[in-house]
């Protein structure tokens, strides 16, 4: 069968083609008992066709929705395929949500069969059975631990696998009736509900079709120039619509292969085995990845840390204008040279992104030093602004054009526009069909014409990029009428290694005070260093010694803060360091480890009332969720200190009043 | 193409003894340091298949109990009967060769080795080519070393502890070290696993996914288990069958709800004058 790219518009479809077009190209690897595992096009294609007709035998029919829970793994990226060829429905739901939060998804989405990836999943959803009426079957990948279970309901996919292979080479008809099915499926067809993770309330189900996947990657793989040669490493969440693009979408469209980790304790090392060059993380793990090389750097003898710290410095200086294409004196480019084959080139080998060609980092705004600090080490890392309901893309950056302080111009074939409340808004092919049994909250999103509200407040720039403050709710002003960002300030505070996660306070109120969360890697390793001994977190957050670092963080950022006319009003006048880590178990995160501001300001509301009415310290009492859902308290008395601020140039803030 | 190879095919070499029957029978054996009894006159048995736990205060008699079994203490008196082979003393590494494996009280690792060298150390006993092939390390040697490779690799996915594989033992926590020294006890293909309590110093979490993989070894890889552990609810849920010994003498044996309600492991536990 002759399969054509323009006539492609499903990814079931795109399988067939990619089998035929591509045939031994890898398309999927996975590591597993310590070793690379591929899968070319056509054996995908054999694996996705096995699952499916194994499917078919426990009842799966089109328009039926399967959720799929678990790790990135080949044979959950292949149940997605597999579903999709029946006209089924996947909802991929994030593996580490409790319980509760699973059975909300599995019941609101009439989920009928479910495929999770071991013991631990099939665990929740069976606790949560009961509720969930629509789910029949039950699919498990990892049989470990599950043989004594009642296997009336419940499947091994290595038995469906073997059931699928049979009926194909048994039944000629069964491989024939397959392709018949594929071949009925549309662009305009369902092709996934992703649950949004909802800063506020319960998650809604956004309903994208196939058309709103294909259209969206082949732009996506247009705009960066992404064909076959790519490879990409799959360890984000599978329920996150960047996840479904990079790791699915756009392998399926383009035919690049896509590499599973081992485990996700081991993604670091199995990143620098694979060498992505397409990749992609939220701020987090850029964060994450920069901490842990300080704090190496902190343990590295002095001639190493000298060498380190002089040709970062020069990086700083002159490494983005070089990725730019900028003119650089001849003795720069020298020194940078240098500084690439002692330090840079390592570095990046380290952070196993030496092969990166386009990187992206979306999901949340991410601090410009932090932005600026890896491209200056010579990595094409770039910003994209997305969201759900627009299939990700909304803006993202174009090559030369980069700029740590934008997102970048609008994507191909997306407009946007800004409403007078500041909101940014966009219509483009990638807008979703809606939110599923929730037509209230459609109509309240997406406009009759097609344009969807954002919910962030933005601006465009001279060059028309798109500038991104915060989400427009929470933009508020203080007392004085100052503009206050919170998101701004935390990013500045949350720049510093010591830094995991800081909540900002200031809206309504006469100066902005911090939340602060340490970041255990770094402080620990410090504490370690020191000498200073400790228990648990709660005891080094309260280290009076963590206390004078932190302090001279948030020094550090109020002078930054002072240097920005927007934002010199909401210097951190007061400041405390939380005795817990924030946590989505408790709810303070959102899955996507988003911090959600509302719910902390109500749960530590004394804590708050203390930042503001001058007292030295306060005990407060936390309930804390476990993981297995087991609740517990934690009490504390937490410290308040005071923060020196600077004054801001007079001028510039006339200007900015202006 | 399916990596995966068939859990069954981990199961240990069959040797004759079918589940539930008799797999070390230990007689009337007494053991005594000097003047000090440590054991006295204690029979109890090991079926094949089951988790069996041996419990007591403090002093009771159990690590000698487990040193007698794996040969690293002879007794005065009593016969050992093990795969239906008697034997009065034998060494640790006979031990070892006829089947039975063990992990220490006190981690006892190669400290300065990573994980993966720790659990291929185990899988030592059962290679079959000389030093000199061995320094040679090509041609059957090669062979030989990715075979035993496979295997430790399984345990290694087996025991979750993939993202450890490189990482130096001492540098990690305790928890993980008695997981790699677990793993290095199953390296060796035991018909009988003997653990010197394999929770002590653990939080809860880690005793729960300790309890889970002790668990998997006996169901998955069908591997007879005898533990002493101090953990009573750990221990009730885990075994099949109970021993309870008491200055060093066996005060009562059964299934756990029997040595729950028996008078003597009570007074046992909450001190009775002797």
């Amino acid at each position: 069968m002759a399969h054509s790219i323009a006539s492609t518009d499903t990814f079931a479809k795109y399988l067939l083609l990619n089998a035929e077009r591509f045939r031994s190209r890898p398309a999927m690897r996975f590591k597993d008992y310590g070793i690379w595992q591929s899968w070319t096009w056509e054996e995908q294609l054999d694996e996705v066709r096995a699952l499916a007709l194994g499917l078919q035998t426990i009842g799966v029919q089109r328009g039926d929705k399967i959720a799929v829970i678990g790790a990135n793994r080949p044979r959950l990226y292949w149940s997605f395929a597999a579903a999709q060829s029946l006209g089924a429905i996947p909802v991929p739901i994030y593996a580490d949500s409790v319980a509760e939060e699973m059975a909300y998804v599995l019941d609101h989405a009439e989920v009928k069969f479910a495929v999770v990836e071991d013991q631990e999943q099939v665990d929740k959803v069976l606790s949560v059975a009961e509720r969930v009426p629509a789910l029949t079957e039950l699919i498990y990948d990892e049989p470990r631990g599950l043989k004594d279970y009642d296997h009336t309901h419940l499947h091994a996919y290595e038995g469906l696998r073997a059931t699928g292979l049979k009926r194909f080479a048994e039944d000629a008809d069964a491989g024939a009736a397959w392709l018949a099915e594929i071949a009925k499926g549309s662009g305009g067809d369902l092709s996934v509900i992703l649950y949004t993770s909802g800063t506020t309330g319960r998650p809604k189900g956004v309903m994208l079709s196939n058309d709103n996947f294909v259209l969206s990657a082949v732009n996506g793989n247009g705009f960066d120039n992404l064909d076959e040669n790519e490879t990409t490493i799959a360890y984000l969440p599978l329920a996150w619509v960047g996840d479904h693009l990079f790791s699915y979408a756009q392998s399926y469209t383009a035919g690049y292969c896509v590499a599973c980790p081992e485990s996700p304790e081991t993604i670091n090392e199995d990143r620098r085995e694979i060498a992505p060059t397409y990749f992609f993380a939220p701020p987090r793990v850029f964060e994450t990845l920069l901490t842990s090389i300080m704090v190496r750097m902190e343990d590295a003898g002095r001639i190493k840390k000298a060498m380190f710290h002089y040709f970062l410095a020069h990086a700083g200086k002159v490494g983005e204008r070089i990725l730019n294409g900028e003119a650089v004196a001849p003795w720069d480019r020298l020194k940078y040279a240098v500084g690439n084959f002692m330090v840079y080139g390592p570095l990046k080998n380290r952070m196993g992104l030496s092969r990166m060609r386009v990187g992206y980092t979306a999901g949340e705004a991410i601090g410009p030093e932090l932005f600026s600090f890896y491209r200056s080490l010579g990595l094409n890392l770039k910003q994209l602004y997305g969201q759900t309901e627009a299939t990700v893309y909304i803006t993202a950056q174009a090559d030369g054009k980069i700029r740590p302080d934008t997102v970048g111009l609008p994507s191909p074939d997306v407009e946007i526009k800004i409403a007078e409340s500041g909101e940014v808004l966009y219509r483009s092919p990638g807008v979703f069909v809606g939110y599923y049994k929730n037509d209230e909250a459609t109509r309240e999103t997406k406009t009759e014409d097609g344009w969807v509200h954002t919910g962030d407040a933005g601006f465009f720039d001279a060059d028309g990029q798109l500038k991104i403050i915060d989400r427009a709710k929470d933009v508020g002003k203080l007392g004085s009428g100052a503009l206050f960002a919170p998101k701004y300030i935390e990013n500045t505070l949350k720049f510093f290694p010591d830094i995991k996660e800081a909540v900002a306070f200031g809206h309504g109120r006469d100066f902005c005070a911090a939340f602060i969360n340490i970041d255990l890697t770094a402080v620990g390793n410090w504490a370690e260093r020191n000498n200073i001994a400790y228990a648990s977190y709660q005891e080094l957050a309260g280290h009076p010694q963590v206390y004078e670092t932190i302090a001279t963080h948030v020094d550090e950022a109020n002078r930054r803060l002072a240097r920005e006319p927007l934002m010199a009003a909401s210097q951190i006048r007061r400041f405390l360091v939380l005795h817990k880590e924030l946590d989505a178990d408790d709810g303070e995160l959102t899955r996507t480890q988003k911090v959600r501001r509302s719910f902390i300001a109500e749960r530590y509301g004394p804590l708050i009332e203390a930042l503001y009415d001058g007292s030295k310290e306060k005990f407060i009492e936390t309930e804390v969720t476990y993981e297995d859902g087991r609740k517990g308290i934690i009490r504390a008395t937490v410290k308040i200190v005071d923060a020196k601020v600077y004054d801001a140039p007079s001028e510039m803030i006339r200007e900015a009043a202006e | 193409m399916n990596p995966r190879p068939d859990p069954r095919q981990l199961a240990t070499p069959g040797d004759g003894i079918a589940k539930g029957d008799v797999l070390l029978d230990v007689r009337n054996v007494s053991l005594a340091f000097g003047g000090v009894k440590a054991i006295t006159d204690i029979s109890l048995n090991v079926l094949k298949g089951e988790i069996r736990a041996i419990i007591g205060p403090n002093g009771a008699g159990k690590t000698s109990m487990l040193n007698v079994i794996n040969g690293f203490y002879t007794p005065q008196q009593g016969t050992i009967v093990f795969r239906g082979k008697e034997r009065r003393s034998m060494k640790p590494h006979q031990a070892v060769g006829q089947g039975i494996a063990r992990t220490f009280q006190n981690v006892a690792l190669f400290k300065g080795m990573s994980t993966l060298d720790n659990i291929m150390a185990g899988r030592s006993v059962l290679m079959k080519r000389n030093i000199g092939w061995q320094m040679l390390w090509h041609g059957p040697a090669l062979r030989e070393e990715i075979e035993h490779r496979e295997k430790v690799e399984e345990i290694i996915d087996f025991l979750e502890i993939q993202h450890i594989r490189r990482t130096p033992v001492g540098k990690l926590p305790y928890g993980l070290q008695k997981r790699v020294e677990l793993g290095r006890a199953l390296a060796m293909e035991p018909t009988l696993l003997l653990l010197d309590e394999p929770m002590a110093g653990m939080n809860l979490e880690e005793k729960e996914d300790m309890s889970r993989f002790i668990i998997d070894v006996n169901q998955q890889r069908g591997t007879t288990i005898a533990l002493i552990e101090h953990d009573m609810g750990v221990v009730m849920d885990l075994s099949d069958r109970v021993v309870v010994l008491d200055y060093g003498k066996k005060i009562a044996d059964g299934t756990p709800d029997e040595v729950k309600g028996n008078q003597d492991v009570i007074d046992a536990y909450l001190g009775v004058p002797h």
